[in-house]
């Protein structure tokens, strides 16, 4: 088949990014449930979604960064195409505005600017409150900042001790030892990607604090996506 | 589930997404404007309960009332007991997240018999009284319904009232009731369940009847407590299926789920009479609804969900009459969407090249056919009228149509079975096989498999066969095996149900009000989840039958009398006990029957109407 050939079979298509933010009830719902969702609410929509060829036709839809279960976000992207030379991105924004679930808001749909693998960081919020936290445990996250922090990680050849200090761009902390805040940039590029869950594991570890009291209104943590940005700390788009 | 404030205990268990619910088109109403708060449970976990088609009917026709809010309940999987029971969490409603023991009414729908440790579990973690006579004024009325209510004997101790046959209607009438009284200030527990048995159709109260027993055990009374009390309760039919309520609008789960897909209700009833299925006697008559109804149900529920599969759902969908003309008409605009089509209910009598080409348009899986049985022989026996060449034809098109696997269901223990009909289940896999290298144009690239699985038979009520007794477990092992023994190809699979399983749901379908005892004995072990192989005991079960001092075999093993008084007889389905006597006999002459379309056996159910020739039976 010749390039000229090629150019007549393939439909013109026009991308789009879509930021979207994934909060309460629905940070409980795994990634594969989210790309059931957010397919159903592009079908809904109705805007002219291209679906890929072939035996199980399905909409091309590519996530930037997918979320563990349990964790909330202010800020997530993905991609899709949608048939013909351009696209109306107002038009799809409001569409899906209208066709989202609860806690899923839609915060803009645009042309991608930057390919995913260009993402380097991304920004969390985490709360922490245990028992048994020392007395100064902003001072003790201060002091594993300094050093190594080895942790168990999780790979395909199972676990292994890891120094995640590299990956952590930034973290601060603040609060006492019935709440602890932090704010981290962790990295996010694809082969260095860390889960902020070893975060938490590292505080907690660090503090003394322990989250073994499950029953309501006792031990608790909570983490939050709020941004995704490039090598030089833009946002990402 | 509030997420927030269980978010640790909703982080240490399992699929947490079962529990937060907030899904799309989900039902939330102004609490201070209801006057009847209705839970409607289904007694096993969320992905089998958001698979059921019946709960949609309900929620939505229950939530059309202004003044009612149904919500909806799962069983919690075991994790979450132990969570509950550990941190005082009573069961909630997952719309609002409120305990159910503050609803007014508290239905449950009964689909199988091995949910019933789960219904047992389900009201103790809501903290309502398991035993029927021990509610109080402030508790819920707790209410059952479904297939399994036609004989919900094992289960009548624990509920105040059933709801008989079909609910989209008699339910509303109940809340309706329920708000009536209340309004009045005439409403105690006990004078809204003399309500429900007296003023309303197709509730029955078991309270408000007499059983006793003889010295064979069998029952020698069986008598409503006074004259205004119906002998027998009516079951409850949709007669304008056309037109009767239909939600286009369902919840949608954001976790997978079993059945997640456009479901239209395409007919009800079946015109087939096999004498070993219930589904095809309860539901009598059938009731069609017309392809401009179902179409505009299938464009309105495409828009409203984003769905990507619409599965024609009924007992047999190739008898619909406008089987062509409905698929002709959704494969207009179905195609263009990617949406697939499928049928999941195919005979293979019926099965044509143009349908095989209809369902596979977009996304096509494995097909399925069900002979039941292993020879002409024993099909003529059971009435289900599939010829062996009708199963070739069928298997020959989907092969023809580039097809390699296909799926064949079949029962062992039937009435009447052979060896010669159990090893005719390997000779027809093997047949199969050999008719797919028949096949010009078949798919060459991957060979062809042939998987049979066969359930145990349990004889139920309201069948023809609801007198006979089931074979025992070992000679149900017995049978496996002969069949494992005579499949001589690796490209046949074999899978078989637990013979155990199907004894206890042979006990508890045939079973008396007795067997409460046992569940409750049960109950007292912890058990749940019965209908999952990982929590069913066999150990656990002898031990509450002795505990009850219950002998399964009394129910499960032993031939009764057609004179007997059987525990369903209070039900009035339509269809009669001299039919199912003529039926049975028919099946020990190994002689078919003809179907409802060909001519009228006279079973009975023409009083209720319906679609083929019971209008006229019944305008005579």
């Amino acid at each position: 088949m010749s390039e000229n050939e090629r150019a007549v079979t393939q439909p013109a298509t026009a991308p789009v990014r879509v930021a979207f933010t994934k909060t309460g009830a629905l940070s409980f719902i795994s990634h594969l449930d989210l790309m059931r969702t957010v397919t159903r609410m592009l079908i809904r929509a109705d805007i002219g979604i291209y679906y890929t060829e072939g035996f199980n036709p399905h909409p091309k839809l590519v996530f930037a960064l997918p979320l563990s279960v349990g964790v909330e976000s202010t800020y997530e992207l993905f991609d899709v195409k949608v048939m013909g030379e351009s696209a109306d991105y107002a038009l799809i924004a409001e569409r899906l505005r209208r066709e989202s679930p609860d806690d899923i808001k839609i915060i803009d749909a645009y042309a991608p600017e930057r390919k995913f693998r260009d993402i380097a960081y991304s920004d969390y919020d985490i709360v922490i409150r245990g028992t048994g936290c020392c007395d100064d445990p902003v001072g003790a996250v201060e002091k594993m900042m300094a050093g190594p922090i080895v942790e168990m990680k999780r790979t395909k050849s199972g676990e292994t001790e890891c120094d995640i200090r590299p990956f952590i761009k930034s973290l601060v902390c603040e609060g006492g030892r019935d709440e602890l805040r932090i704010k981290t940039r962790l990295d996010a590029a694809s082969e260095s990607y860390l889960n902020p869950e070893y975060v938490v594991k590292a505080v907690t570890n660090a503090t003394g604090i322990t989250l073994d009291n499950i029953a309501p209104g006792g031990d608790v943590y909570g983490i939050t996506r709020t941004g995704i940005f490039d090598i030089d700390g833009n946002v990402f788009r | 589930m509030d997420h927030r404030k269980y978010a640790s205990i909703l982080k240490s268990v399992s699929k947490p997404a079962r529990y937060t619910g907030g899904e799309r088109n989900q039902v939330v109403k102004d609490k201070s404007r209801i006057k009847c708060r209705f839970a409607f449970c289904f007694p096993d976990t969320y992905e089998i309960g958001m698979s059921n088609l019946g709960v949609r009917i309900l929620y939505g026709a229950l939530n059309e009332l202004d003044d009612v809010w149904c919500e909806r309940v799962y069983t919690p999987w075991t994790d979450m007991q132990e969570r509950m029971r550990e941190y005082d969490i009573p069961l909630w409603a997952h719309e609002s997240g409120d305990p159910i023991r503050e609803f007014d009414i508290v239905a449950f729908t009964l689909q199988y018999e091995m949910c019933y440790t789960n219904v047992l579990a389900m009201l103790d973690l809501a903290g309502i009284p398991m035993l029927a006579n021990e509610r109080g004024e402030d508790d819920p009325i707790v209410i059952g319904g479904g297939p399994c209510a036609y004989n919900a004997e094992p289960v009548a101790d624990f509920f105040d009232i059933f709801s008989i046959g079909e609910g989209e209607e008699a339910l509303p009438e109940l809340a309706r009731l329920y708000v009536k009284m209340n309004e009045s200030g005439e409403y105690t527990r006990e004078k809204f369940l003399y309500a429900a048995a007296t003023e309303l159709e197709g509730f029955y109260v078991p309270s408000l009847y007499r059983v006793e027993y003889g010295a064979d055990g069998v029952i020698s009374t069986f008598e409503p407590v006074d004259e205004n009390v119906p002998r027998r309760v009516k079951k409850r039919i949709v007669e304008d299926f056309d037109n009767a309520y239909f939600p286009t609008s369902p919840v949608m789960p954001y976790t997978e789920v079993v059945h997640d897909r456009i479901m239209l209700e395409v007919f009800r009833g079946c015109i087939r009479g096999c004498r070993f299925c219930q589904a095809g006697m309860i539901y009598r008559p059938v009731r069609d609804r017309s392809v401009e109804t179902l179409c505009r149900q299938a464009a309105e529920m495409y828009k409203n969900t984003g769905y990507d599969e619409i599965s024609l759902t009924s007992l047999a969908i190739d008898d619909y009459t406008c089987v062509d003309s409905l698929t002709d008409e959704l494969i207009k605009w179905t195609n263009d969407n990617k949406i697939s089509l499928s049928l999941p209910s195919l005979r293979a009598d019926s099965f044509t090249r143009e349908l095989m080409a209809k369902i596979s348009g977009v996304r096509s899986s494995g097909l399925t056919f069900a002979p039941e049985a292993g020879t002409q022989r024993l099909r003529d026996a059971i009435n289900k009228n599939v010829r062996e060449e009708d199963i070739l034809n069928a298997v020959h098109i989907a092969f023809e149509a580039g097809k390699s696997q296909v799926k064949l269901y079949f029962m062992i223990g039937l009435p009447t079975e052979t060896d010669e009909d159990v090893v005719g289940i390997a000779k027809l896999a093997e047949r199969v096989i050999e008719e797919y290298y028949k096949t010009e144009g078949r798919n060459k690239r991957r060979p062809p498999q042939v998987t049979i699985s066969t359930a145990c038979f349990i004889p139920k009520p309201f069948t023809p066969f609801q007198w006979f007794p089931q074979i025992t477990m070992e000679e149900f092992e017995r049978r496996q095996q002969l069949i494992a023994d005579n499949i001589h190809d690796r490209k046949i699979k074999y899978n078989f149900h637990d013979s155990k399983v199907s004894f206890v749901e042979a006990v508890l379908a045939r079973g008396d009000r007795r067997l409460s005892r046992v569940l409750l004995e049960m109950h007292k072990r912890g058990a749940s989840f019965d209908a999952w192989d990982e929590y069913f005991s066999m150990e656990t079960w002898d031990e509450s039958f002795r505990a009850a001092g219950i002998d399964p075999d009394f129910y499960a093993r032993r031939e009764r009398d057609y004179g007997e008084i059987l525990p369903w007889d209070v039900i009035d389905i339509g269809v009669t006990k001299k039919f199912f006597m003529r039926e049975m006999e028919m099946a020990e002459r190994s002689e078919p029957s003809k179907n409802c379309r060909e001519s009228c056996s006279g079973c009975g159910a023409f009083v209720y109407g319906g679609d083929t020739l019971c209008r006229k039976m019944r305008e005579r």
